[in-house]
């Protein structure tokens, strides 16, 4: 699955499993938090990231954190 | 010695063609030839011979120059340096190689070759390549690239194609678009002076597609292939999951080479060692800092190891997938795709987190 802030382009190529990063320079990490906090915002991402690879691809959607 | 503006010998009159082919079109041998190295054959050999007879009148080729695929391929800058030095002895005027129609080395030795002769002897090189070769997107701004059909059934036609545009290059005389002429774009934008203003073409294109009139449109858009999903992952804790990303993460020194933009260069790293030594961001579309200051916030491996250590899945593969995603062609990035996809089937991967800038 992919993780990008872009999400227009991932869906144009049409990826199926999209989660849409935090932003282009950082996709999965808030710079703005304290790092504890930034560690449990990227397990958010990661723990859903493992869950859409158990289910089914849905294109031309994304999820967001 | 050749007229400069025309390229004819002036004792002839003649413009001296030399021509690149394969062991195949060469006719040394099938594949079992493919390892041969280079060879001269005086005058044209093979489907050179259509060449000949498409440019009769105003060249001859002199000289067909035959190298096998494998040969080239197993190291293609040494082996063009000693394919250029040859050519560059038979002193062509005009310079042709295939056409090679989707066949992957033939298709790249040809476009390298001609890109070569282009670029450092200073005369015109064209060679012929199906759209989807590997070597058409490599060289086609480097190079003439006449767009032909997949196979060799399309020979006469390609050849003639490649002909016509050698005799408008040599003589100098004005080459349309690359629809109209037939060769692949090389990247030039040329303003042309249209009657109609871009409002009107525009409206005129969405009332001929609305009643169902044929219509051109002016830019292509790519269009992509349709990818099936993968199946869901059945039983995740059994699952060996691994990362890869576009962000250009490579150790420090960039021991493979990858492009900060256009990069057809990918490569699996260690992740111990590319978090705990230096390190080095090759993609010119992002501003690295954030990633530099935290490796994590692109490639999350503080948190899949401890979720490795509770068992959320069976592994993490211990290398990642590294790749420059930053004004990549789309076919750079599908054969990028393609061969990382078999390295994780390789390594028993089950599911990918990909991340990218």
């Amino acid at each position: 699955m992919q993780i990008t802030s872009i999400v227009d382009v991932a869906m144009m190529v049409g990826v199926s499993r999209l989660i849409r990063g935090y932003c282009i320079t950082s996709p999965v990490g808030d710079f703005h938090l304290k790092p504890e906090d930034e560690k449990a915002m990227r397990r958010r991402y990661v723990k859903k990231a493992l869950e859409m690879l158990q289910g089914e691809g849905e294109k031309g959607n994304y999820k967001t954190i | 010695m050749n007229n400069e503006s025309t390229g004819k010998d002036p004792q002839n009159q003649k413009w001296r063609i030399v021509c690149y082919v394969n062991q195949f079109f060469g006719q040394v041998g099938g594949e079992e030839k493919a390892d041969c190295g280079f060879m001269v054959k005086q005058g044209p050999v093979g489907p050179v011979r259509l060449l000949h007879w498409f440019l009769e009148g105003d060249g001859e080729v002199v000289a067909t120059v035959i190298c096998g695929d494998n040969y080239i391929a197993r190291n293609l800058e040494q082996a063009v340096e000693e394919g250029l030095k040859i050519i560059a002895d038979l002193q062509p005027s005009l310079f042709f190689s295939g056409p090679a129609f989707n066949a992957g080395r033939y298709g790249v030795a040809c476009g390298a070759i001609a890109s070569a002769v282009q670029e450092r002897l200073g005369i015109p090189a064209i060679t012929g390549l199906f759209p989807e070769n590997p070597g058409a997107e490599m060289y086609r701004k480097r190079a003439w690239v006449v767009k032909t059909g997949g196979n060799a059934a399309h020979m006469k036609e390609a050849m003639g194609t490649m002909a016509g545009m050698a005799r408008k290059l040599m003589k100098k005389e004005p080459l349309g678009s690359p629809a109209k002429e037939g060769y692949l774009p090389r990247g030039f934008l040329k303003n042309e002076a249209i009657g109609k203003t871009a409002a009107i073409r525009g409206i005129e294109m969405l009332l001929d597609k609305v009643a169902s009139r044929p219509f051109k449109t002016e830019l292509q858009i790519p269009t992509f292939e349709e990818i099936e999903p993968a199946p869901p992952i059945k039983d995740i804790k059994a699952a060996r999951i691994a990362m890869v990303s576009d962000g250009g993460v490579v150790p420090k020194g960039n021991p493979d080479g990858m492009k900060v933009s256009q990069n057809t260069v990918w490569a699996s790293y260690n992740l111990g060692d590319i978090f705990a030594k230096p390190f080095q961001i090759v993609h010119s579309g992002y501003h690295p800092t954030e990633v530099r200051e935290n490796l994590n916030r692109l490639l999350p491996l503080d948190v899949l190891k401890e979720m490795e250590a509770e068992g959320e899945f069976a592994s993490l593969l211990p290398v990642f997938f590294s790749c420059s995603g930053n004004t990549t062609t789309v076919q750079s990035a599908r054969d990028m795709g393609r061969g990382i996809a078999q390295k994780l089937v390789d390594e028993g991967v089950r599911g990918v987190i990909l991340t990218s800038t």
